[in-house]
């Protein structure tokens, strides 16, 4: 198990390193400068200012460093990333760190509470449906499943925002971003990744269902909860992934929801930035993206290993015959 | 307290009324739905089980012995239709099953069965009907240690206090031949073999003290060595516990060897009801005579048939070493010759290596060590276009025809395929030679073009051997061919490669766990043993010659269940 985790934690390495590459090389890649950016377009200058603009970009440029080779800007940006410093917004010369620091715990709040939703939704109406496979409750379950997966993330956002905050007058969107907005947009996303985990959770369920350890349970005489029970933890596994899945979904792409319920996340910020071309932010924003992800799905590994014995364990402990 | 008085050694007492009847059936009728029409299964079937006796149910696929026991635990699937019969367990349950097919027949998949208005299951199953299933393994819970599977059992029936789960799950696991339950109580499923997994079933089943045991063939999944294990231990712990059991097989052997009565089932009728020395010494039906005949067809030591040995073998195994996981050592030092022509047995029991060794022939694995020679070159390590151009001349049969056959094809498609894959032929000849091999197994007319599911196992068996053939192999490797086929069904497949093998002249390597089978069917015959080979010799001196253990513990198991039948 601890050999396990050391191995992750090494690929886990090796990911983070490829992804500083590929995050830095792709971001130079893409077209716009952000120097003319934050100066200006040269050509909105008169002629004779020509010269104090090249100047003035070139003094930029060198300020920050980016009149130097590729490999070089890339040891720079490596070596302060080593000493945890993701360096600071060309636009508005923050450290990044902090700025990603403020905004990151009410977009992780948001996302943690949609999955929250997500998951008992999903393993609730799985589970039900499964059970009601074939009769109207299984079918109604399915219909608002299709329904759901269907509509438009900022549609459901809006429909919910109009019912809930002008129709019933129970949310208030001006209020301070805390405990007593978030459940609205965490509900809209919670909704929006729903589907997907009842139908994989009913499908998982159902394959269970017709395995023999379930008819065995149910041949000594245990109830039908005992049984489910047993039928639930045999069909978690591909669940948890999807639902790890869901929540890099979520930390990354809360964008919409976040604007449409006016939510102080970390989506606003990146987008900002990218229109901006402001690479450091666009940097550090990637690369926390990129360790939330591997440590959601290092989590992952170790939740498997934890509800599936055959993962760490080898067959051979206990296989010799003993007659 | 409980413990005490059910499992203590010496304060065991059980009142023997030998012949009180513990469970009875009468006028059991249960159709399938199948599309629109509706198969009956079961017509108007009664018997008697009585305290202190294995009663065996002898059938082969599709005479309903299974819908027995399932239809007396409320098991059936949601297609399954109950049109009415009788239940009585012990002397004072007792369970009208027209009223299952009322509201309580099979709701939704697992849960609801048994609920509603109709029976109250959960109170029948477990304390009134234990049940064995036959993969054992797959009937554990494979995320549970076997510990949890017995506190679950015994707390949920409030049959022991949470401090006397251990020591009665450990007593009655050493009831079962475990030395060491606390060990196996802390094992999952999965680090058990099969024997072991149906043993801690046996013992689980046991726990609750049931009235009657239905084991639903509960050998069939093992081999040799472990089937008379767990069959042994199941007539020792009937005998004491005195228990009734309903043993469902398919195989006489199995009812001959721990069976006091035996009832014959074909197609959801009784064919002949009786003592089981009785029925089969002197069997009263035609049925039955006709299964007994299958049986000593197969069984039928073989006569006047010598491989030639000229020139150099066709196919040599030499030094083949392999391990799984850098640990587990599967194969060790195996050296094998298959000649022109003859059909080499590989006998042993499950785990000692048979199927990674044919799977390395065919270059599905590849070994650390060792060469397979074909014709004088090497071919264990080929890849690519090589290992392509090698299944023209080395084939495989697997044991389970359905699941080796593509459910969405049908017969003609399935052996099509392989030709063209290989480029052999245009669209005409491909079809002519794929009906030609059909035909040469008995696949003709509108069977054609049905798709596996629409065609019983025997069928799917023939088509995957034609599919094998089509391409005119040297070599054929069935592994474990026949193994899940009923007795008559057993019985025409062997002859059928038999005929084959005259026809066309290819070599056969014919690996399994049946003494039976394969001394009836090959000229030799090599003894797998942890790995490696212990001995080859002529199949028909193997009985004799043999001076290896581990060979006369097979041939013993063997002859063991066999006594008496012929």
């Amino acid at each position: 198990m601890y050999r396990m985790l050391l191995r992750k934690l090494l690929e886990a390495f090796i990911t983070l390193f490829c992804a500083t590459l590929i995050i830095f090389t792709l971001i130079r890649l893409a077209p716009g400068d952000p120097v003319q950016l934050l100066l200006g377009h040269p050509g909105e200058a008169a002629l004779s200012d020509k010269q104090a603009y090249d100047d003035r970009a070139a003094g930029l440029r060198a300020k920050l460093g980016l009149d130097q080779s590729m490999i070089k800007q890339y040891t720079a940006w490596i070596h302060k990333l080593v000493q945890l410093d993701l360096g600071t917004s060309i636009h508005t010369g923050r450290a990044v760190g902090a700025e990603i620091a403020a905004r990151l715990p009410a977009t992780a709040m948001l996302s943690a509470a949609a999955l929250l939703i997500q998951a008992v939704l999903g393993l609730f109406f799985g589970t039900v449906s499964a059970l009601k496979a074939g009769k109207p409750g299984d079918n109604a379950i399915r219909l608002v499943c299709v329904a759901l997966a269907s509509t438009p993330a900022f549609v459901i956002g809006l429909v919910l925002l109009s019912v809930f905050a002008v129709t019933l007058g129970a949310y208030e969107i001006s209020s301070e971003a805390g405990l007593s907005r978030l459940w609205l947009p965490a509900l809209t996303l919670g909704l929006i990744g729903a589907p997907q985990l009842i139908r994989m959770a009913r499908a998982n369920m159902l394959a269970e269902f017709g395995r023999i350890y379930v008819l065995s349970a149910l041949s000594r005489g245990l109830g039908r909860g005992r049984v489910v029970k047993h039928a639930l933890r045999n069909a978690l596994l591909p669940v948890i992934t999807m639902i790890a899945l869901s929540l890099t979904s979520l930390i990354s792409g809360a964008v919409v929801i976040e604007s449409i319920f006016s939510w102080p996340g970390i989506g606003k910020y990146a987008l900002d930035s990218i229109l901006l071309k402001d690479y450091p932010v666009i940097q550090g924003y990637a690369l926390v993206m990129v360790s939330l992800v591997i440590l959601i799905h290092l989590c992952v590994d170790v939740v498997y290993a934890l509800i599936d014995p055959r993962i760490h364990r080898n067959r051979e402990a206990g296989a010799e015959e003993h007659v | 307290m409980f413990a005490a008085r059910y499992f203590g050694e010496d304060t065991f007492i059980m009142v023997k009324k030998e012949l009180e009847t513990m469970l009875q059936i009468t006028n059991l009728q249960v159709a399938y739905r199948q599309g629109r029409q509706s198969v009956r299964v079961l017509d108007n079937l009664s018997l008697e089980l009585r305290q202190g006796e294995i009663l065996a149910l002898l059938g082969e696929s599709g005479s309903g012995k299974s819908t027995i026991a399932k239809a007396v635990t409320g098991l059936l699937p949601p297609s399954a239709h109950i049109g009415g019969g009788t239940l009585h367990i012990g002397s004072t349950l007792r369970v009208d099953m027209d009223m299952a097919a009322g509201k309580g027949r099979g709701k939704g998949r697992g849960k609801g069965r048994g609920k509603g208005k109709g029976i109250q299951w959960e109170g029948i199953r477990g304390r009134g009907i234990a049940m064995l299933f036959q993969d054992a393994q797959q009937a554990l819970n494979p995320v549970m240690k076997i510990g949890a599977h017995f506190r679950e059992s015994l707390l949920y029936h409030r049959l022991a206090s949470p401090d006397e789960v251990k020591p009665i799950s450990i007593r009655l696991l050493s009831q079962l031949g475990f030395l060491d339950g606390e060990r196996i109580l802390e094992c999952y499923p999965f680090q058990l073999s099969g024997g072991m997994c149906q043993r801690v079933c046996l013992a689980l089943a046991l726990c609750l003290k049931p009235a009657v045991l239905i084991a639903d063939e509960p050998t069939s999944a093992l081999d040799t060595v472990s089937q008379k294990e767990v069959l042994d231990l199941l007539k020792i712990t009937q005998k004491e516990l005195g228990l009734a059991v309903l043993l469902i097989t398919h195989d006489i052997a199995v009812a001959n060897a721990v069976s006091d009565r035996v009832i014959v089932l074909n197609k959801g009728v009784i064919e002949e009801e009786g003592d089981t020395r009785a029925v089969f010494s002197k069997p009263r039906a035609a049925y039955t005579r006709q299964l007994l005949s299958s049986r000593s067809q197969i069984a039928k030591p073989s006569r006047e048939r010598e491989s030639s040995h000229a020139g150099e073998p066709l196919l040599e195994i030499i030094g083949l070493e392999k391990t799984f996981d850098g640990k587990k050592r599967v194969l060790h030092d195996v050296n094998l010759a298959l000649n022109r022509k003859e059909i080499l047995g590989i006998l042993g029991g499950s785990g000692c290596g048979k199927s990674t060794l044919a799977r390395c022939i065919t270059g599905l694995e590849y070994p650390e060590r060792g060469h397979v020679m074909y014709r004088g070159a090497d071919i264990s390590r080929l890849r690519g276009k090589g290992k392509r151009g090698l299944c023209k001349h080395i084939q495989m049969v697997f044991q389970d025809a359905r699941a080796s056959l593509n459910p969405g094809r049908t017969a003609m498609q399935l052996v099509q395929e392989p030709l063209q894959y290989m480029h052999i032929g245009n669209k005409g000849e491909r079809e002519t030679l794929a009906r030609f091999y059909l035909h040469e197994v008995g696949i003709t007319g509108d069977l054609l073009s049905r798709r596996p599911p629409q065609l019983s196992t025997g069928q799917c068996q023939r088509i995957a051997i034609a599919r094998a053939l089509v391409l005119r192999p040297e070599v054929l490797i069935c592994d474990e061919a026949v193994s899940a086929l009923d007795m008559s069904v057993q019985a025409q497949i062997l002859a059928l490669l038999q005929r084959l093998h005259k026809q066309f002249g290819f070599s056969i390597l014919m690996i399994s766990h049946d003494i039976r089978v394969l001394r009836s069917f090959c000229h030799h015959i090599a003894v797998m043993n942890h790995g490696s080979f212990s001995e080859v010799k002529r199949a028909s001196a193997l009985l004799h010659e043999s001076k290896q253990s581990y060979t006369q513990l097979l041939l013993r198991c063997a002859g063991d269940m066999e006594e008496g039948l012929y």
